[in-house]
């Protein structure tokens, strides 16, 4: 007798380096299901000390290419709480612009190039557009990309990386009539919004993955009136509650071995997860009406604790995205450049936004002098590790009659629901699926 | 359209010689300048994955210079036609698993290849993670990729 091990290194359609490692007993127990992350260490908390105030924003934005914008607002609002300064009503608008942009990017990115590919059989979203049914969507997701990477390009003065957000405020604001273009190329695109919405809900109300439901701990920024991407309270479905500044309190990291991300638990509850799923989960009332009227039409309603259901989320969350920018740059109207003023000042303090693929806390301490004493940042790969091993746990035994190939297949999608990004976290994907016979 | 012409470069500035078609691009702006005909743009892409299909809408003509790893000799300077592309394994993906090959599979797909484009590919030894600069080997090879873009440039814009 021999145990059966899926194990699949290098995994693709993920950013950076890692591999999941799954041993099975001959009774179809799991003896192991683990998710070990060898993308190196980045270091940047303690390369940050001695640094500027003002740099650290600037550069933790280079963690990463897909959300550089959560990182980023996470640590200016962290860095201004800290010292105190209030930013206008205009610079809180431009950064939920700026960070929804993000969003419209990534999820369209993810839905399509990295997720949709399994759902339909595929090995790439190149051999996805091969199927004539599908190309013409494709392109259109290639488009609400660009759209995303246009406004960026608007918004930040530069793709992916901003030069204008700053501390206080922005070096430079954009006009009335780059708002007005975007917003036509907007309109435009709610279509596509519907059409992937549509698609995913189909995609993933097939078996076994509408059949895979595990309850857990769904945590994610939440505001009664707002739908949460830059600012609101940390909160779960299980009851818990908590300020975002003390997340340090609550969010508790562990290094664990063969793992280069730290994984993550919540103080007193356990393991937790993060991204689109559980922040539609708690904040479906204020998705925007047709995000909602989508959902209705689709068949998706909360509570949902079905993993595989995270593709729907995000098709939602694009919708609203697209609809949030569009109201945005309604309420900007004519942006002007503003002063930006701040004093240093000693203080800790920390802050936590909704990145596309869940919640990325920053802080730390300045001194008087302005010069960084102390960082901490969490990404939210970190967040969801731990629990992705549950996610095995749960459901491999539900799928343990599939051939290897499959099995180490819906193992990686388990994984991809998350939309990982180690490079981020560091902190990829390589399954490994060992069963005995 | 901006450009008649655009020499596209793409590599990891981070990974040893995955940087050659940054460098091949650096080193046509700095020493072949006076070589590059009105028309012809340069740019440094990095790893711009899908973004290439955007690039690509920019100009009809394009070249492509990037590292490739198919077990020749290390500084090796290879040709393709986009008609007739190598192997996709031996071409660099970058984050999300797109190389070049894919980006004009999908750009045929949806009608977005440039009408001519001519891949540069140069043969690269190491893709050592956090290392700036590349081994003798390939760096011996620059001048001559310069030239081949050049050569591409005089057989394209002649036509």
């Amino acid at each position: 007798m021999s145990d059966r091990r899926l194990y699949v290194d290098y995994l693709a359609r993920m950013e950076g380096d890692g591999a999941m490692d799954i041993v099975i007993g001959e009774n179809g127990e799991i003896k192991k299901a683990a998710w070990e992350v060898w993308e190196p260490p980045r270091f940047f908390e303690a390369f940050l000390i001695g640094r500027k105030v003002e740099e650290a924003p600037e550069l933790v934005q280079r963690i990463c290419g897909i959300c550089p914008h959560a990182h980023h607002i996470s640590s200016l609002r962290a860095m201004e709480r800290a010292m105190g300064v209030k930013v206008s009503e205009q610079t809180r608008l431009l950064r939920e612009l700026m960070h929804y942009s993000d969003w419209i990017m990534s999820h369209a990115l993810h839905i399509y190039c990295l997720a949709a590919p399994d759902f339909v059989g595929y090995e790439s979203v190149v051999a996805m557009a091969g199927n004539p049914d599908l190309l013409p969507i494709v392109g259109k997701a290639l488009g609400a990309k660009r759209l995303g990477n246009d406004m960026i390009v608007a918004i930040c003065g530069h793709e992916i990386q901003n030069r204008t957000s700053v501390l206080g405020g922005y070096t430079a604001v954009p006009s009335k009539a780059t708002l007005q273009a975007l917003k036509d190329r907007l309109k435009a695109s709610k279509e596509f919004g519907y059409e992937t919405a549509k698609l995913a809900a189909q995609l993933a109300n097939a078996e076994p993955y509408k059949s895979l439901e595990r309850k857990a701990e769904y945590v994610s920024l939440y505001d009664p009136k707002r739908y949460p991407i830059n600012e609101g309270k940390l909160y779960s479905n299980d009851g818990f509650e908590a300020p975002d500044e003390e997340y340090p309190i609550w969010i508790l990291e562990k290094h664990v071995p063969n793992c280069n991300c730290k994984h993550a638990t919540l103080k007193g509850k356990g393991n937790l997860v993060v991204g689109p799923l559980m922040r539609v989960n708690n904040n479906f009332g204020t998705l925007s009406a047709d995000a909602r009227k989508i959902a209705a039409e689709v068949g998706f309603s909360v509570p949902c604790f079905k993993p595989f259901m995270s593709i729907v989320a995000r098709a939602l969350e694009l919708v609203h995205a697209i609809d949030s920018a569009i109201e945005l740059i309604d309420v900007l109207g004519e942006p002007k450049l503003e002063p930006i003023k701040y004093e240093y000042k000693a203080g800790e303090s920390y802050a936590v936004t909704e990145a596309a693929r869940g919640i990325c806390c920053h802080g730390g301490r300045v001194d008087k002098n302005g010069v960084i004493q102390k960082y901490d940042l969490i990404a939210p790969t970190a967040r969801n590790i731990a629990s992705l091993e549950d996610d095995f746990r749960a459901f491999v035994p539900k799928l343990v009659n599939l051939p290897d190939d499959d099995l180490k297949l819906k193992c990686e999608m388990m994984i991809r629901n998350y939309d990982p990004c180690q490079s981020c976290a560091t902190h990829s994907i390589k399954v490994n699926l060992h069963r005995e016979k | 359209m901006e450009a008649d012409l655009l020499v596209i470069g793409c590599g990891n500035e981070f990974a040893s010689d995955d940087a050659i078609g940054l460098q091949v691009i650096r080193s046509l702006r700095e020493l072949k300048k006076d070589q590059l005909p009105d028309g012809v743009e340069l740019i440094e892409a990095g790893t711009p994955g899908l973004n290439l299909l955007d690039l690509w809408d920019r100009a009809p003509r394009v070249i492509m210079v990037d590292a490739i790893k198919s077990g020749a000799e290390p500084g090796t300077v290879h040709n393709f036609d986009a008609s007739l592309l190598p192997p996709r394994d031996v071409m660099p993906v970058s984050s999300h698993g797109i190389n070049i090959i894919d980006a004009v599979e999908l750009g045929r797909l949806l009608g977005r290849l440039p009408a001519q484009m001519i891949i540069i590919g140069v043969e690269i030894l190491s893709e050592e993670p956090f290392h700036v600069g590349l081994t003798p080997e390939v760096e011996a090879a620059v001048l001559l990729a310069c030239d081949r873009v050049l050569e591409a440039i005089g057989a394209i814009m002649g036509e």
